[in-house]
């Protein structure tokens, strides 16, 4: 049926052919790649890690939360092991401590060589923070994950979830903590923004509505823990309060009720335990509902 | 057969505006294959979706500057050319149509080309912009059927004798030119305003996309099979009448279904039993698009099988890249389908039986349902395959799915070339004036 009849006909045939190679020589690669890339999104799908990333406030490094940890794991018949990860100015990532094989709920700390005061210290904290998740992710294949922040810490992790967070590649915060973090840095009241805070305000269409906000606060006098006033830790509600599923906050007082003295306070512990970290230890990483159980220990 | 053909066909190119269409479609086709293959290129080789590009790991290896580099120069290649194929097919069809009437063709076609322009425009707070939408490919039609009118326009209102053409051989006849065109030129102006006052008003834009979504949307999930294939059909009758780029279907990974789809795959380790078997945009983007809108690989074969003159196997060579790519703009406009009855019962059913056939073979468990992420520009043939996590079984139907629609095509392509080389000879014979 098929009479080369004349030259074109030929010359289409050669051409014809030639892409039928290549079709073929495509099929390989085609072939590898596909496999590769359902079997990675696959194990990202199954995977039941759902770890907990802690991000320290200005001027503390990589150990902030190692009392906070050892808190966490006393009286718990589950320990949580505890990565720590530096991202320096390079954009170099290092890590220490290590997940320990079949601890589904890990601790790791993220601190940066610049862990400086100020709003542009904190972009490029968020920026930072950013390639080391990337490489988290890319590493253990994580779905899901709980946030911690510390102070500024709190800031670098509202930051990024209006710039660099993907709600479309397959991983899912689940509930964000901050603690004594100043929204609008030393600010009393909300009637005078910082140019944080509006940008924050402006950004905040862009944080996932499933999410769960935990704000607490210490207060050592009636207005402030000391450090951080009530105020600018109340201003987290304009970002927050009508974007996220849930939006509580919460105050702390007593002993260990100054700022930096918070992460190592006994009832902020609990709060963790309660809040922030599953409750079940059967329950899958992928699932979200949580139950809040009384009788746990 | 074929005489009845060629007499039915022959009145139906009579018509002045298939005559116009055909000729503007002939004018444009280098622009449109030329955007094209820049649109085939930047999406398949320099975009992070890209087929190629996620197969060789281009991002890995390929320097960041050469990327943006060649994502800018060939998108700004496809702007300028398919990116505004309207406005040049309007500009065409007005000439032509000025043409047909013996009347004197620059002005009309200008005039076809601002009122194409002046139609796209849209305002907002800002100021005013153009709506893409309105210029594109996507339009085609519309720039069509604006050049036709606008061209009717001038044989209404202007005297033939003043409109002549021919060379202009003084500045004063330039003049004189132009001095008779003003008053066809203004009411076609205020009639394109108003109009494109209205279509502001009206927000029409917004409907245009929103129609697009609300058809989408009806090709997947919950309902019902039969519904899905009225889409199917209603899409592909739209694309042979030259309206397009919304209403094509994404590929499904968006909707929630698709979404089920996947994790069902994922938690199993296994596409069979899935709880969406039959959805529709899957099914469509991997067993009835091979080469774009209306199985045009099958056609490009088809043709390279039946063809003999040396026009249509160079349109065959040159469109052969893009087509395994997915880009059929440049056949559809090239051969032409668009508006081509001769074509119409193909490009429009074969989908349909392509899509009942692949259900079926799904239903009878011969295949999986495609549901893994398929990369933008896959070739037509690799696109269950992918879609399937690299089912062999599933790429040997898909082959000869395809072999079964150039099969199909045969006797269209054939009845189709036989038809125009009847009317060529009918030409040849008849009077010099009337050169369809």
């Amino acid at each position: 049926m098929f009479k080369l009849t004349n030259r074109q006909q030929r010359r289409s045939l050669w051409v014809l052919l030639v892409g039928l190679f290549i079709l073929v020589v495509l099929l390989i690669p085609t072939s590898n790649w596909v496999k590769s890339s359902t079997k990675e999104q696959a194990a990202q799908y199954n995977s039941r890690l759902s770890p907990v990333i802690m991000i320290p406030g200005s001027s503390a490094t990589k150990n902030r939360f190692d009392t906070l940890v050892k808190l966490l794991n006393q009286e718990s018949a589950k320990k949580h092991s505890l990565l720590k990860v530096e991202v320096y100015n390079s954009g170099k990532v290092s890590y220490t401590g290590k997940i320990r094989r079949g601890d589904m709920e890990p601790i790791i700390v993220v601190a940066f060589e610049n862990n400086h005061d100020g709003y542009s210290n904190i972009k490029k904290q968020a920026k930072m923070f950013n390639v080391a998740f990337e490489q988290l992710v890319e590493t253990y294949k994580f779905n899901n994950f709980k946030a911690f922040g510390h102070s500024n810490g709190g800031l670098i992790w509202t930051l990024w979830l209006e710039k660099y967070f993907n709600q479309d590649n397959g991983v899912r915060i689940k509930t964000l903590m901050t603690l004594g973090t100043p929204y609008n840095f030393s600010e009393k009241s909300a009637t005078n923004k910082t140019q944080m805070l509006s940008d924050l305000i402006a950004g905040r269409d862009k944080i996932p509505n499933y999410l769960t906000v935990l704000s607490v606060m210490g207060t050592k006098t009636y207005n402030s823990d000391g450090l951080v006033p009530e105020g600018s830790v109340e201003a987290g509600k304009y970002i927050y309060q009508k974007v996220v599923k849930h939006f509580t906050m919460m105050t702390v007082t007593g002993t260990d009720a100054q700022h930096s003295d918070l992460p190592q306070n006994q009832q902020i512990v609990s709060l963790i335990r309660a809040y922030l970290l599953n409750q079940d230890n059967n329950q899958r990483g992928n699932q979200n509902n949580r139950k809040v159980q009384s009788s746990n220990n | 057969m074929i005489d009845t053909v060629v007499s039915k066909t022959v009145r139906y190119r009579q018509f002045s505006f298939i005559r116009v269409v055909r000729r503007t479609l002939a004018l444009i086709f280098p622009l449109a294959l030329v955007g094209v293959i820049a649109q085939v290129l930047s999406t398949v080789l320099f975009s992070d979706n890209g087929y190629l590009y996620n197969v060789f790991s281009v991002g890995d290896w390929m320097p960041k500057v050469v990327m943006v580099v060649a994502q800018n120069a060939l998108l700004a290649l496809s702007q300028v050319t398919i990116g505004m194929l309207t406005v040049y097919a309007s500009y065409g069809a007005a000439r032509y149509t000025a043409q047909l009437y013996q009347i004197d063709d620059q002005i009309p076609g200008i005039t076809g080309l601002v009122t194409s322009l002046l139609l796209s425009v849209r305002y907002s707070q800002r100021g005013v912009s153009f709506d893409q939408n309105m210029m594109n490919y996507g339009s085609l039609l519309g720039g069509l059927i604006v050049g036709y009118l606008i061209g009717q326009t001038f044989r209404w209102l202007v005297k033939k004798e003043a409109l002549k053409p021919g060379r202009s051989r003084h500045t004063v006849d330039v003049e004189n030119r132009v001095a008779v065109c003003v008053r066809p030129i203004l009411v076609i102006l205020m009639t394109a305003l108003t109009l494109n006052i209205i279509l502001n008003l009206i927000s029409y834009y917004s409907s245009y996309t929103q129609a697009a979504a609300i058809l989408q949307s009806l090709s997947s999930g919950e309902t019902p099979f039969w519904l899905k294939m009225v889409v199917v059909c209603f899409t592909t009758l739209l694309e042979w009448l030259g309206i397009v780029g919304s209403y094509n279907f994404q590929p499904g990974m968006d909707s929630t279904a698709a979404t089920a789809n996947l994790n069902y795959a994922f938690a199993h380790h296994t596409a069979y039993g899935v709880p969406y078997p039959y959805l529709g945009s899957s099914l469509y983007n991997s067993f009835a698009n091979f080469g774009g809108t209306g199985i045009a690989l099958a056609l490009l074969l088809a043709l390279a099988i039946v063809a003999r003159s040396n026009n249509k196997q160079r349109m065959v060579r040159v469109n052969f890249l893009p087509v395994l790519f997915n880009g059929n703009t440049g056949l559809m406009i090239g051969l032409p389908v668009i508006l081509n009855p001769l074509y119409l019962l193909p490009a429009v059913f074969l989908p349909l039986i392509n899509l009942l056939i692949a259900a079926f073979a799904i239903f009878i468990h011969l295949i999986p349902t495609p549901v893994y992420w398929i990369p933008d520009g896959t070739p037509g043939p690799l696109v269950a395959f992918v879609g399937t996590n690299g089912s062999v079984v599933t790429l040997l139907f898909t082959l000869a799915l395809l072999a079964f629609d150039v099969w199909a095509f045969l006797p269209f392509v054939r009845l189709s070339l036989a038809v125009e080389e009847r009317i060529h000879s009918l030409d040849a014979k008849g009077e010099q004036t009337d050169n369809v």
